[in-house]
């Protein structure tokens, strides 16, 4: 009997009783349990032995793709050295070795970072940060994140707090205070009813006005996903987030990218800062940093923050994680990261990212396709009832959620959502892997649209 | 001014003695024509004999009892008469002593509507920017004024906040009626965003009070709202204490709009600022999900009902009534706001506007792109000195309604039983300090 036939006892009810998972109600799951045994490149396999294509890199994780020898042989290696040490009483080689590799491929003066486990203790850090830098910089009334609707930063409190998706944090109110929200450049949708580019990018330049009103001695930073992944891979225009940097700069607020899902080749430059060609104050990166070999995230800040922080006693940053700055994660980050540079993947994202979206436009005769938007290997795809008018499909359709499980049932793994579906596979996927993702999809829209 | 604290420390405050019908005097015996009604308070005039009459009266009987232990029938009586004075539904009256305990008692009759229906989650309140509805905790977190929440931001709930619908200054750069009142459904889209779940209700003052006086919406926009609101299951608040009571020359604004809402909450006019007094209407709706639940409020002041207060709100009332004020409220509104307008012949009026006797004007440094003078230029507070010295007095509108920041304008709202004469000393004083403010800020350079 092989591993993966034993392992299939435990896609079962009985088993997974034991169990909860991220945003799935269980009793739906144990109908279709999804298990996964391993994978090699851009595929995987669950515990019934059966194939996937992984159109999403596990979810916008596995950059370097699965199996990758040299980042597993630096895992063991570092195992085998030193498995842990808390960064509080001291620290360890392979963390400032990473930290001083984050230095040199961010943009700007981004030369120092709070390495931790999740792109939620990423923001979190972010956050206490920001208004410890102001409170040390004479500026104590300084606190309030600006945020987005329809953002996602994470599932703690405060960076849910900062999430722009009402449904997730409802059942957790009241959220924490001074958290402000303002509307997406969410262009196929405009929530000013307006039209790029005839609109001069409203979205971007009526912050001011809602800075002013919440009052600037109040605000401490705007934190972006420069492209969103939750409201459906949303894109600004190319000076939407310049105007952000001028707005923060007049304001004395900090800019913070959120780039867990952006940062390290996913957007076609190592980070999306330099893909809109913006420095933020602060980024925040996780998910490819270790391409999922082992939980790493970092908050990487700029001097000017840093200085803030190296001086007296009592104005360190107070504010720690046992397991931040791991080791093994740290091996698992550095190796990923060289990958990613040595190997170009930036620059492939680019390349079969174009071709996916020309792959995607190939579809439109479909008839559904309303928008297809993104950046480098972020894509997604917008469906709508007709293409015309930008009508959506009745909400109790949930398009995109039946086009994403057919896919997977397929033997396709993409990110779905009611109305929308998106891509982020390995960085490492060729053109010929985009094909048949692509042809997957094709037949899974075909399949639902016949049902419907 | 001695031991007591006013607003501004530095400030030598006139000290009024005495007033007389829409006059008030200093101690000096200047006399001030009182355009304001001291703050959208003042209705029927001072010293009105019949209601020092019934003040007295009710001070000889009883001037206080405890609300939470016994009824008086001051009290029971104001809640009936208001009850008349009401859009149809909103029959239950719970009375208390000022606009900041109505609203922020509003506040959580909300909350309690909600929970009694099973819906705890419901809790926070959506309001505009450019708002006013009080100045205690809870009210000042649904405030959107922003150069009052500085100091207290860290107190402040997460009550998300919409564009108002200011047409002279669309802030979604559009224009009437071509915007489809995008303001309006903005209100639909932050429900969503937020939350339905998450959301109590929705305040807005009818007619915008001080943050920018006189501001009315169009026709569509309350109905809409009222239409947002019933398929979210949030409750709306009119905010009537400054324009409640027939201050625009309905019992209530709201019904310029012909909506009922779910609250509505009333004060300074229900006075006439002869005792502190406000209330809340409570639909029948809003009560019955309370009577049908626990059937009880932990919300109560020790001036709940005051005996004293509501016999002095009852008399002015009836005088209102049976001089028929909230008529003639209507009709010397619309006689001012004319000759308002008239006044956009000086190149600083940018905007007059208002709806009864709540006006406003906004002073900008150019007509043709509103651009507003800067803040240092303090146009308002000159035009509110100039006034009074033509001894006519004025409010500054709160600075800010642009962009938090910029600004100019005065809130105009006299007394209702103002005439064509008191009319006319007002806009004489008006047009004398126009014309010497423009001189002033021209000469100070901006």
């Amino acid at each position: 009997m092989s591993k993966e036939q034993g392992d299939a006892r435990f896609a079962t009810e009985e088993h997974l009783r034991h169990i909860m998972l991220d945003y799935r109600q269980m009793t739906e799951f144990v109908k279709e349990p999804f298990v996964v045994a391993k994978a090699d490149g851009i595929r995987f396999w669950d515990v019934q032995g059966k194939e996937y294509l992984d159109g999403l890199a596990g979810i916008f994780v596995v950059n370097v793709g699965y199996n990758n020898q040299r980042v597993l042989e630096a895992v063991k290696r570092q195992l085998d050295t030193l498995p842990f040490h808390p960064p509080m009483h001291g620290i360890n080689p392979r963390a400032i070795e990473l930290a001083g590799l984050l230095a040199e491929i961010t943009p700007g003066d981004l030369n120092t970072a709070r390495i931790v486990n999740s792109g939620s203790e990423a923001n979190e850090a972010a956050f206490k940060m920001v208004r410890q830098y102001h409170r040390q910089t004479g500026n104590p009334g300084k606190f309030k994140i600006l945020s987005r609707y329809l953002s996602y930063h994470g599932a703690t409190a405060a960076a849910m707090s900062a999430g722009g998706v009402g449904y997730r944090k409802t059942l957790y109110e009241p959220t924490a205070i001074g958290h402000i929200h303002a509307y997406p450049p969410y262009c196929y949708r405009c929530p000013y009813e307006k039209t790029y580019p005839a609109c001069e990018t409203f979205c971007a330049r009526t912050l001011r006005t809602m800075i002013e009103w919440e009052d600037p001695r109040s605000i401490a930073a705007i934190i972006v996903e420069p492209i969103t992944n939750t409201g459906g891979i949303i894109t600004p225009p190319m000076e939407y987030l310049k105007i952000l940097r001028q707005i923060c700069d007049e304001n004395n607020i900090l800019l913070i990218f959120d780039e867990i899902i952006n940062g390290f080749g996913r957007t076609g430059n190592m980070f999306a800062a330099q893909t809109f060609d913006v420095v933020p104050d602060i980024i925040c990166c996780g998910k490819g940093m270790s391409s999922g070999y082992a939980p790493l995230a970092a908050a990487l800040v700029r001097d000017h923050i840093a200085k803030v922080f190296w001086g007296e006693p009592g104005t360190e940053f107070a504010h720690g994680h046992t397991f931040a700055a791991n080791p093994v994660s740290c091996a698992a980050g550095l190796a990923s990261i060289r990958e990613i540079v040595e190997r170009k993947l930036p620059e492939n994202a680019r390349r079969v990212g174009a071709h996916l979206v020309k792959r995607l436009e190939g579809l439109k005769s479909l008839g559904i396709i309303g928008d297809i938007r993104g950046k480098g290997l972020l894509i997604g795809v917008e469906f709508v009832q007709d293409p015309v008018t930008k009508k959506p499909f009745p909400a109790d359709k949930k398009i995109g959620l039946r086009i994403g499980k057919q896919a997977l049932r397929n033997g396709l793994l993409i990110r779905f959502d009611p109305a929308w579906i998106a891509f982020g596979p390995p960085l490492v996927v060729t053109e010929q892997d985009i094909d048949a993702m692509v042809a997957i999809l094709e037949q899974s829209v075909r399949e639902v649209l016949r049902e419907l | 001014m001695g031991a007591q604290i006013l607003r501004d420390f530095k400030k030598s405050y006139p000290v009024i003695v005495r007033g007389k019908g829409v006059y008030i005097y200093d101690r000096e015996v200047r006399e001030y024509l009182d355009a304001v009604g001291g703050i959208a308070v003042v209705t029927i005039g001072h010293a009105v004999p019949e209601i020092i009459a019934a003040m007295t009266e009710q001070a000889q009987k009883v001037a206080f009892v405890h609300g939470g232990a016994f009824a008086n029938e001051p009290a029971i009586a104001l809640s009936e008469e208001l009850a008349t004075w009401a859009p149809p539904g909103l029959g239950h009256v719970m009375l208390l002593a000022g606009g900041s305990e109505a609203t922020e008692t509003a506040m959580k009759l909300a909350r309690q509507y909600h929970l009694e229906r099973g819906k705890a989650g419901k809790y926070r309140i959506i309001s505009r920017w450019t708002s006013y509805h009080g100045n205690t905790i809870g009210a000042l977190s649904m405030s959107g004024r922003t150069a009052w929440r500085w100091e207290f931001v860290p107190y402040l709930q997460n009550f998300p906040k919409i564009h108002p619908p200011y047409c002279y200054r669309c802030p979604y750069g559009k224009t009437y009626p071509s915007c489809n009142v995008a303001c309006a459904d903005d209100l639909e889209r932050v429900i969503t965003l937020e939350g339905a779940d998450s959301i109590a209700a929705f305040i807005a003052e009818p007619v915008i009070g001080t943050s920018a006086a006189g501001v009315t919406p169009p026709p569509e926009y309350y109905p809409r709202i009222r239409e947002i609101c019933d398929r979210h299951d949030v409750l709306f608040i009119a905010d009537e204490v400054i324009n409640g009571a027939g201050r625009t020359g309905k019992n209530f604004a709201i019904e310029h709009w012909g909506v009922t809402p779910d609250m509505i909450t009333v004060g300074k006019a229900l006075s006439s600022g002869y005792a502190p007094l406000a209330a809340v209407l409570v639909h029948d709706r809003v009560y019955d999900a309370m009577a049908r639940g626990s059937g009880r409020t932990t919300q109560g002041f020790t001036y709940s009902g005051h005996p004293l207060s509501a016999a002095i709100g009852l008399a002015v009332l009836k005088y209102a009534r049976a001089h028929e004020l909230v008529a003639n409220a209507a009709r010397i509104g619309k006689l001012l706001l004319e000759r308002l307008i008239d006044l956009k012949r000086h190149p600083i009026v940018g905007d007059a506007r208002g709806t009864g006797l709540i006006l406003g004007m906004e002073f900008v440094a150019d007509q043709a792109s509103k651009r507003p003078f800067p803040v240092k230029a303090e146009v308002t507070r000159r035009i509110v000195e100039a006034t009074l010295e033509e001894g006519v007095v004025v409010v500054p509108g709160m600075g800010g309604m642009i962009d938090g920041v910029a600004g100019d304008h005065t809130q105009i709202s006299p007394p209702y039983v103002f005439t064509e004469r008191h009319v006319d000393q007002l806009v004489t004083a008006l047009d004398k300090a126009i014309q010497k403010v423009m001189k002033d800020v021209k000469s100070a350079g901006f």
